[in-house]
C-alpha cells in the first residue's frame, strides 16, 4: 500500500496538468470550426479531364483543345482497367443559358470516343452525361459555368445596368485632320501697265472690292500722250496697290486683286491615313464655329518636312466669312459600311484573353466571346461570338465583370 | 517577520487605518490618470514612412523608393523585421521594433537613416513618418456635408471641392490643437485646385506650347518686395504686387505676341476649378461626403480625447460657412462608456451580492462590511498600480477581477476571529490586552494557509507572462491587474483585516449562529460521516466526473479570444483590382442606400481607395464600410443577436453584384490592418526577385499543396491586375522629327497628369494651379492618338506619329518583406492538427516544387504563433504546477498532503467544463483564466481544511479530527464558495457591450466552485481519511513519506 499515495498522487496532477493544458491545444484549432467545409474538390483524371464514376465503371471526360478546336474526348475504364471505346455508347448533351441545348455524339478513335461538335465558347453548360455499357446505363449530370452570374432586374435597374439588342449598324469612318485656308490656284492677279506711263488717276484704293471690268486705274502713255484706263480682270479686292496718281508706271506690278470667293482648304494627313484618301473623298472642314460641307479634289505631290501628305479641298467664301491663313479643322469621312451585328464600345470587357461582352437572359448575364472588326464612333463591328437580336449589356458592364471575377470563375479544361 | 507585521498591525492599528485610508487617497488621485479604453493595445512598435510620387508604377515606386529606404533602415538597433507595399504612386514601408522599444528613439532612428538615403530618391518625393498613434488610435470619425437643400449664395450646390477646402482650412486646424490628438487625416472631396484646361487645337492655331502657357502663368503670379525707403521720418516699404488676385485674372495673362496682337491664358484654355486627381473618396448614406479621422498620440487617455474632440467640433460647427455641417460619425467614448457601464455594473452588483452573503453567512454585520471593505480598498491600491506598470483599465484587465478571489484571504481571518472572540466572550468587555492577543491568535491560526492560497493563485497567473507577441499583448495586462488585486488583497489581509477587527469587535461578540449556518452544518455532519463509510464509491464518481470532464472539453467549441463586441460593424467591400474610384463610389452608393434601410441601422458611411495620410493604403476597388447601429432599444427587436444582424446585413448585401465583402469591426479592423500579418493559419512565403518567378512559384506551389489532406481556402496573393495604358515612343520616327523622348514624356505628362504653374492664394488658403488637358479630352482614350505634340520647330503632328498605344494588366503592388520581394500562399486546414499538416505541406512542397536559385521559402502565418504559444504554454505550466506543489510543500510539509489539496483542482475543472457546456459557450482564453482562478480557489479551500484537520489530529482520532475540522471549516469554506460564484453571476448574465468577454469566465468561475466547494466539503475529507489510513492500520509511528 505504500505505494498508492504515490500513484494517486501522480494521477491527480496528470488530470490536473490535462486541465490546464487543454488551453494550447484546443487554441491550436482556433476558430475556424463554424466554417462550413468546402465541397470536395473535382477529381481529375490522368488526361486532365474529369472523373465520372458509378460503381466500377468510370470515364474521364477530357476537353482536348491542342492544335484544333475544342472538342469533348472520352477515355473509358472499368474496375481501373481500360474498357474498349466502341463497346460503350455515349451521349453528352450541353444545356446552354437560354436552354440551347448541344447535342454531342461521339465516334471511336484510338483509344478513346471523340465528339463530334466543337464545344465553343464561353465552356458554361450544365453537362448531361449519358452512357450504357454491358447493357447498363450510367448518367451523369453536373454544371460547369463560368462568367454567369444573376442580378435581379431590379438591383440591375438601380444600378443602372443598361441593354442593348445586337442588329445591324452603319457604321462611318471618320478621321480628324487639322490645316488651314489658302488661296486657289489663280485668285490673284498682279496688274501692270500695258504701256508705259504716268498715272493720272487712282480709281480704287488698297482693301477695296472691286468687279470685273471695273475701271482701276488711268495712264498717260509716254509714248502717245493719250490715256487710257486699266479694268479689272476679275472679280476681287484690291490687296496690293504699289503707285499713286504721278507715278511711272515702269513694268512693275502696279495694283494687286485677289480673289477669295474661293479658298482651298489645305489637310495634312499623316500615316495611314495618307494612303485612304481619294479624290472626292467627302470631307467636313470646321472653321471656327461653322462647317463647310466639301470634296478633296487634288493631293500636293510631295510631302511636307513632317512626312504629312497636303490635300486640298474647295472652299466656298463667297460670304467672305473665312480668311486665308485660318485655321481649320478637317473631319474625313473614309466610307460608310453597314455591318450586320455591332456593340457599343462602352460594352466590351476583358475577360480572360478575350474581348467579351455580356448577354443577358432573363435574370442571368453570361460571356460572349466576340470576334470583332472595325469600329467608329463609340461602335464596333461584331464578326462573331453572339448572335443578332441578342441582348447585351451596354451600360455598367464593369460591374457584370467585377461580379464575375470575384467569385473567382475558372475555366475548365 | 509575518508575526511581528501583525503585532503591528493589531497593535498600532489606528496607524494602519490611515495608512490605508491614504493609499486609497492616492488611488483615487491615479484613477483620474488611468488610460481607459475598450481593449488592450495590441499594435507592435513600429514606425511608418510613407512617400508619395505621382504616376510611379508600384515596380518603379518599389525600385526607386521603397528599396533605397528599406536598405538605408538595415541594422538600425532593436529592429525586429521591416515589410512594404509599393503601389500606384505611394510606397509604404513599416519598420516593426522590438517590443519595449521606446516609440520616439525608434523615429528619431529611422528620420536619421531617411535623411542619409534621401540622395538616392528621386527628385520631388518626401518621405514622411506616420502619426504617432497605435491601433486604437482611431478614436474619432466625422463627416462634412451639405445641409439637405442647402446651396450657395448663388444658388449652386455645394460642391465635394467645397467641403474638402472646409474641412482643409478651418476644422482640421482648430482639431489639431486638441490636446492628445496627433493627426487628423480625411479622405474624400476634393483637394481645390485652379484648373487651366488648355485646349490642343487652340494652342495649334496659335503656335503656342503648353511651357509658354506655364511659364506665363510663373512669370505673372508672383509678389515682391524691394525693400523700404525712409520718408519724412517713416518707413515706407516698397511692394511690387504681381500675385493673381482672382481666378478671372489669369484669363488675362498674355502668353505670346505684343502690341495689339496679343494672346491671353483666356484664348487657348479655360480656367476654372479643378478636381485633383484623387486616391480616395469617402461617402455617406449613398452621398458624397469628406469623411476625417481623428488619431490620438500613443498612451493618451482615449475616452477623454474622444470626448474633448467631439466638444470641440460641435463648437467648431457654429462657425462654419451656411449650409456645410460637420458630423460625429465615430466616437470612441460611446464604446468605452458602454464597456464601463458593463464592467461597472457587474463590479457593483456584484459587490452588493457579497455583502449580502457574507452578512447572511458571518451573522455579522460589521464583519460583513469589513471583510467588504477589502474590495474597494484593493481595487484603489490596484489602480495605483496599473498607473505605475502603464496598463490600461480595459475589459481584459479589469475583467478577470475576481472579488471572491480578493476577500478569501479576509473572509478566512475574519471567520476564524469572530469564531475565536464569540468563544472567548464571557459578557464582559473583554480587557484590551487580551482582546488583541485573541485576535493575533485568532489571525495566525490561519494566516500562514490564507497568504500561502493567495501565493498559490498569484502562480497559476504567471503562465499568461510566457505568451508574446499579440496574445502577451493582450493578455498580460490581465495578469498583472489580477496579480496587482491579489497582492494588494494579501497586503490589506495581513494589516487591515486584523488591524480592523482589533478596533471594530470592542464589545463583546456574540456570534449569533443564523439559520442558513446551523442548518447547513445540521445537513453536513451526517452526511460527511456518510461519506466517509462510502468512501471507495465517492473517489470512484469524482473520477468518473473528472474523465468525463476531460471527454467534454474536447467537444467544447473553441475560439482564441471572444471578440468584444463593439457595438458597431466595420465591413470590407471588395472589388476586383483596377476597379476605378468612381465605379467604387458608384456600387458604394447603391451598397449603402440598401444597408441604410435595415430598421437597425443608424447610418453607414465609407472610406473608398488611400486618405490623405496614407495610414492604410488601399487602393481604389477596396471600401472600408462602417455601419453604426442604433442603441438597441430602437431596435424593431431589442433582443436580436449582433451575430445576427451581420447576418441580415450579408443577406442584404450579397446580392449587389460586383463586391465581395468581409465583415468586421472598426477597431478590429485597423489593427488587423497594422498588424498585416497573414491571417490565415498558414502562409508560404516566397521570396526572390523577378515579378513573374515569383507568381510562377506561387502557382506550382498552390497547386503542389492543392492535394494535401485537410488543406482548405487555399489562395495566391494576387499581384497582377493595375490595368495601364502604356504609351510605347517610335524610337525610329522620334529620331526622324527629332524629338526627344523626354520632350515627348513631357507633353504627355502635361496633357494627361498635369503640371503646377504657380499657387493660388486666398487668405491664409493656398491652392495649386494646375495645366492639363480637360478632363472631357483626358478620358477619351479612343482620340489619345490624335494628340498633337509640338515638334521643336513649332510644327505639330498627331501623337500617332510618334507612339503606339498598349493596355496591359501590371504589377498591382509589390510586397516585400525583410528587403525581398515577396509573394505568398495562404491556406486554412479543417479536421486535422496543425503540425503534422504543415508537415505535409513541407514535403509536398519539397517533392514538387522546383525552385530557381535565388529563391526560398519561409513559412508563417497564425499557425506560428498558436505553436509557439502551445510550447510556451506546455513548459509553464508544468513548470507552474510543479511551483505550486512545492509551495504546497512547504506549507503542509507533507507530500501526501498536498496532492490531497492538489486534487482539488481537476475536480473544480470539472465544474466549469460542465457549466460551458451548459452555456454553449466555446472555450477561450477567458475561459482559462477561469480556470486558474478555479484552481486557486480550490487549492485555497483544501489548504484550509486539510491544515486545520491536521492541527485536529493531535488531540483526536484520524475521523473524528476529521469530521470536526471540516464541520468547523463549513462555514469559510461555503462563504467563499458562495461569495466567488454568486459574486460572479451578474458578470454570466449581463448582455451589455463587452460582457461577451467576461461571460466564459464567470461561466466558468461559478460552476467550478460548486464543483470544487462539493470536493472540499465531501472529496477532501474522504481522499484524506483514506491516505492516512493507510498508517493507521500499518501503526507505524515514522512520519509520512515525504519526497
Amino acid at each position: 500500500m505504500k505505494k498508492n499515495p504515490i500513484i494517486s498522487a501522480i494521477l491527480v496532477s496528470h488530470l490536473a496538468i490535462a486541465g490546464l493544458t487543454i488551453t494550447p491545444s484546443t487554441l491550436a484549432r482556433s476558430d475556424h470550426q463554424q466554417e462550413t467545409a468546402q465541397a470536395a474538390e473535382v477529381e481529375k483524371g490522368p488526361h486532365n479531364g474529369r472523373m465520372l464514376r458509378d460503381g466500377d465503371f468510370a470515364i474521364e471526360l477530357a476537353i482536348f483543345e491542342t492544335g484544333v478546336p475544342p472538342e469533348f474526348r472520352i477515355y473509358a475504364s472499368n474496375n481501373g482497367s481500360e474498357v474498349a471505346p466502341q463497346d460503350i455508347d455515349i451521349n453528352v448533351k450541353l444545356t446552354r443559358l437560354g436552354n440551347v441545348v448541344d447535342d454531342i455524339n461521339f465516334y471511336q478513335e484510338n483509344n478513346y470516343l471523340r465528339g463530334d461538335m466543337e464545344i465553343y465558347e464561353p465552356h458554361s453548360f450544365m453537362v448531361t452525361v449519358t452512357a450504357s455499357y454491358q447493357g447498363k446505363s450510367h448518367q451523369w449530370q453536373y454544371d460547369n459555368f463560368e462568367g454567369r452570374i444573376t442580378i435581379s432586374n431590379e438591383l440591375a435597374t438601380s444600378m443602372a445596368i443598361d441593354t442593348n439588342t445586337i442588329g445591324p449598324k452603319t457604321l462611318h469612318n471618320i478621321e480628324r485632320a487639322y490645316g488651314k485656308l489658302v488661296l486657289a490656284p489663280n485668285a490673284t492677279r498682279n496688274i501692270s501697265a500695258r504701256f508705259a506711263g504716268e498715272v493720272t488717276a487712282l480709281w480704287v484704293r488698297q482693301g477695296q472690292r472691286v468687279r470685273k471690268g471695273q475701271k482701276l486705274l488711268t495712264i498717260e502713255s509716254n509714248s502717245n500722250l493719250s490715256n487710257y484706263d486699266v479694268r479689272s480682270p476679275m472679280d476681287g479686292i484690291v490687296t496690293a496697290q504699289m503707285t499713286g496718281v504721278g507715278e511711272q508706271t515702269g513694268d512693275d506690278t502696279l495694283i494687286t486683286i485677289t480673289n477669295t470667293s474661293q479658298l482651298v482648304a489645305e489637310v495634312a494627313t499623316f500615316g495611314d491615313v495618307r494612303q485612304q484618301i481619294e479624290i472626292d473623298t467627302p470631307v467636313s472642314i470646321m472653321l471656327g464655329e461653322q462647317v463647310v460641307q466639301t470634296t478633296f479634289f487634288e493631293s500636293l505631290p510631295h510631302l511636307t518636312p513632317q512626312q504629312a501628305k497636303v490635300y486640298r479641298a474647295n472652299i466656298d467664301n463667297s460670304q467672305g466669312q473665312f480668311t486665308v491663313g485660318q485655321f481649320a479643322k478637317a473631319a474625313i469621312s473614309l466610307g460608310s459600311f453597314t455591318v450586320p451585328m455591332a456593340v457599343e464600345k462602352d460594352a466590351l470587357q476583358a475577360f480572360r484573353d478575350f474581348t467579351v461582352v455580356y448577354t443577358k437572359i432573363g435574370e442571368q448575364y453570361e460571356v460572349r466571346m466576340l470576334e470583332l472588326g472595325r469600329e467608329s464612333n463609340g461602335w464596333i463591328e461584331v464578326k462573331s461570338g453572339i448572335k443578332t437580336g441578342a441582348e447585351y449589356v451596354s451600360k455598367n458592364s464593369y460591374i457584370i465583370k467585377a461580379d464575375i471575377e470575384k467569385s473567382g470563375a475558372s475555366h475548365d479544361h | 517577520m509575518l508575526e511581528s507585521i501583525l503585532k503591528f498591525a493589531i497593535n498600532r492599528n489606528k496607524l494602519i487605518m490611515i495608512l490605508v485610508l491614504a493609499v486609497a487617497a492616492l488611488g483615487i488621485y491615479n484613477f483620474t490618470k488611468l488610460p481607459i479604453d475598450a481593449v488592450p493595445d495590441i499594435t507592435n512598435v513600429q514606425v511608418v514612412i510613407n512617400t508619395e510620387v505621382a504616376g510611379y508604377t508600384p515596380l518603379e515606386v518599389e525600385q526607386r523608393i521603397t528599396y533605397p529606404l528599406e536598405t538605408a533602415l538595415a541594422g538600425i538597433p532593436n529592429l525586429e523585421n521591416t515589410r512594404s507595399v509599393s503601389r500606384y504612386g505611394l510606397s509604404q514601408v513599416i519598420a516593426i521594433f522590438k517590443d519595449d522599444t521606446d516609440i520616439y528613439f525608434a523615429r528619431q532612428l529611422v528620420n536619421e537613416r531617411i535623411n542619409s538615403a534621401k540622395s538616392e530618391l528621386p527628385v520631388g518625393s518626401e518621405p514622411e513618418l506616420g502619426p504617432i498613434s497605435t491601433g486604437l488610435g482611431e478614436i474619432f470619425m466625422f463627416t462634412v456635408d451639405a445641409v439637405d437643400g442647402a446651396t450657395n449664395s448663388d444658388g449652386s450646390a455645394i460642391t465635394a471641392t467645397q467641403l474638402r477646402t472646409v474641412h482643409d482650412w478651418i476644422i482640421r486646424p482648430q482639431l489639431m490643437q486638441v490636446e492628445g490628438v496627433v493627426e487628423v487625416n480625411p479622405i474624400g472631396g476634393f483637394e481645390r485646385e485652379i484648373l487651366v484646361a488648355i485646349n490642343p487645337e487652340k494652342l495649334m492655331e496659335y503656335g503656342i506650347s503648353q511651357q509658354d502657357v506655364i511659364s506665363a502663368i510663373g512669370s505673372h503670379n508672383q509678389n515682391r518686395g524691394a525693400g523700404f525707403i525712409e520718408r519724412n521720418g517713416a518707413q515706407w516699404l516698397i511692394r511690387l504686387p504681381g500675385q493673381v488676385e482672382d481666378i478671372n485674372q489669369l484669363n488675362e495673362v498674355p502668353v505670346k505676341g505684343s502690341g495689339s496682337e496679343v494672346i491671353t491664358i483666356g484664348d487657348v484654355a479655360n480656367v476654372g476649378e479643378g478636381k485633383e486627381l484623387r486616391t480616395g473618396a469617402a461617402t455617406q448614406n449613398g452621398r458624397e461626403v469628406v469623411l476625417s479621422t481623428v488619431f490620438m498620440l500613443i498612451g493618451e487617455n482615449s475616452q477623454q480625447v474622444a470626448y474633448d474632440v467631439g466638444k470641440r467640433l460641435a463648437v467648431i460647427n457654429q462657425n462654419l460657412p451656411a449650409g456645410i455641417k460637420a458630423n460625429a460619425v465615430y466616437d470612441r467614448t460611446t464604446l468605452v462608456n458602454k464597456t464601463l457601464d458593463t464592467v461597472k455594473m457587474n463590479l457593483t452588483e456584484g459587490a452588493i451580492l457579497v455583502i449580502v452573503i457574507l452578512f447572511l453567512l458571518l451573522g455579522n454585520f460589521r464583519a460583513a462590511l469589513l471583510t467588504a471593505a477589502v474590495i474597494p480598498f484593493a481595487m484603489l491600491m490596484t489602480i495605483t498600480g496599473m498607473v505605475q506598470t502603464k496598463t490600461s483599465a480595459n475589459l481584459m484587465s479589469l475583467g478577470a477581477l475576481d472579488f471572491g478571489l480578493l476577500v478569501d484571504g479576509a473572509i478566512i481571518i475574519v471567520e476564524n476571529c469572530m469564531r475565536r472572540l464569540s468563544q472567548a466572550a464571557t459578557g464582559n468587555v473583554m480587557p484590551l490586552k487580551q482582546r488583541l492577543t485573541l485576535v493575533f491568535d485568532a489571525t495566525r491560526e490561519v494566516i500562514r494557509p490564507a497568504l500561502f492560497g493567495v501565493f498559490i493563485i498569484t502562480a497559476v497567473y504567471l503562465p499568461i507572462f510566457a505568451l508574446s507577441g499579440v496574445e502577451g499583448k493582450m493578455f498580460h495586462p490581465m495578469a498583472i491587474t489580477v496579480i496587482i488585486a491579489l497582492v494588494s488583497a494579501m497586503l490589506l489581509s495581513v494589516t487591515f483585516v486584523p488591524a480592523a477587527i482589533a478596533l471594530l469587535f470592542k464589545k463583546p461578540v456574540a456570534e449569533k449562529h443564523n439559520v442558513v449556518m446551523s442548518g447547513a452544518e445540521k445537513l453536513y455532519r451526517p452526511l460527511l460521516t456518510l461519506v466517509l463509510k462510502a468512501r471507495w464509491l465517492v473517489i470512484a464518481s469524482a473520477l468518473i466526473l473528472v474523465v468525463s470532464a476531460g471527454f467534454v472539453s474536447s467537444k467544447l467549441g473553441s475560439e482564441f479570444v471572444p471578440n468584444l463586441d463593439e457595438g458597431d460593424i466595420a465591413m470590407h467591400a471588395l472589388r476586383i483590382p483596377g476597379t476605378s474610384l468612381t465605379q467604387s463610389i458608384e456600387l458604394q452608393r447603391e451598397l449603402e442606400a440598401r444597408i441604410s434601410q435595415m430598421p437597425e441601422v443608424e447610418r453607414v458611411f465609407s472610406k473608398i481607395g488611400t486618405p490623405d495620410v496614407a495610414t492604410d493604403p488601399m487602393p481604389p476597388s477596396v471600401a472600408d464600410t462602417f455601419v453604426i447601429l442604433k442603441p438597441r432599444e430602437q431596435w424593431p427587436n431589442p433582443s436580436k443577436l449582433k451575430s445576427q444582424v451581420v447576418d441580415e446585413l450579408e443577406a442584404v448585401v450579397s446580392p449587389i453584384p460586383g463586391n465581395r465583402y468581409e465583415f468586421l469591426q472598426p477597431i478590429q479592423m485597423r489593427f488587423n490592418e497594422l498588424l498585416a500579418g497573414v491571417r490565415s493559419e498558414l502562409a508560404i512565403k516566397v521570396f526572390g526577385d523577378d515579378f513573374d518567378t515569383l507568381a510562377n512559384v506561387g502557382k506550382s506551389i498552390e497547386q503542389a499543396i492543392s492535394s494535401v489532406d485537410g488543406i482548405r481556402d487555399i489562395s495566391l496573393e494576387q499581384t497582377k491586375g493595375l490595368p495601364m495604358l502604356t504609351i510605347l515612343p517610335n524610337e525610329q520616327q522620334l529620331a526622324f522629327y527629332g524629338l526627344s523622348k523626354a520632350a515627348l514624356q513631357e507633353q504627355l505628362a502635361v496633357a494627361m497628369g498635369g503640371q503646377v504653374a504657380g499657387k493660388y492664394y486666398e487668405g491664409d488658403k493656398r491652392f495649386d494651379i494646375v495645366v492639363r488637358l480637360p478632363d472631357s479630352l483626358r478620358n477619351d482614350v479612343d482620340r489619345l492618338l490624335e494628340l498633337p505634340i509640338t515638334l521643336n520647330d513649332g510644327h505639330v503632328i498627331p501623337l500617332s506619329q510618334l507612339a503606339t498605344t498598349e493596355r496591359i494588366n501590371g504589377a498591382n503592388q509589390v510586397n516585400r518583406e525583410n528587403g525581398k520581394r515577396r509573394v505568398v500562399v495562404t491556406a486554412n486546414v479543417r479536421g486535422r492538427d496543425l503540425g503534422s499538416f504543415v508537415g505535409d505541406v513541407q514535403q509536398a512542397i519539397n517533392n514538387n516544387v522546383a525552385l530557381p536559385a535565388g529563391y526560398w521559402i519561409e513559412y508563417g502565418g497564425t499557425y506560428q504563433k498558436l505553436q509557439s504559444a502551445s510550447q510556451r504554454l506546455s513548459i509553464v505550466v508544468p513548470v507552474t504546477l510543479v511551483l505550486i506543489v512545492g509551495l504546497l510543500l512547504l506549507a503542509m510539509g507533507s507530500f501526501k498532503d498536498s496532492m490531497i489539496i492538489f486534487s482539488g483542482v481537476p475536480l473544480a475543472l470539472t465544474g466549469g467544463v460542465f457549466a460551458l457546456l451548459l452555456r454553449d459557450i466555446p472555450f477561450s482564453i477567458s475561459a482559462a483564466i477561469g480556470f486558474i482562478a478555479l484552481s486557486g480557489i480550490a487549492i485555497l479551500n483544501g489548504l484550509v481544511m486539510v491544515s486545520f484537520i491536521r492541527d485536529l489530529r493531535t488531540s483526536l482520532s484520524l475521523e473524528a479530527a476529521i469530521i470536526k475540522g471540516a464541520v468547523t471549516r463549513l462555514r469559510p469554506v461555503l462563504t467563499t464558495a458562495l461569495v466567488a460564484s454568486l459574486g460572479f453571476v451578474p458578470m454570466a448574465l449581463n448582455t451589455g457591450i463587452g460582457s461577451e468577454v467576461q461571460r466564459p469566465l464567470a461561466t466558468v468561475v461559478i460552476g467550478g466552485v460548486i464543483s470544487s466547494t462539493l470536493l472540499t466539503l465531501f472529496v477532501l475529507p474522504v481522499l484524506y481519511r483514506l491516505l492516512h489510513s493507510a498508517k493507521l492500520t500499518k501503526n507505524q509511528d515514522v512520519t509520512r513519506e515525504q519526497v
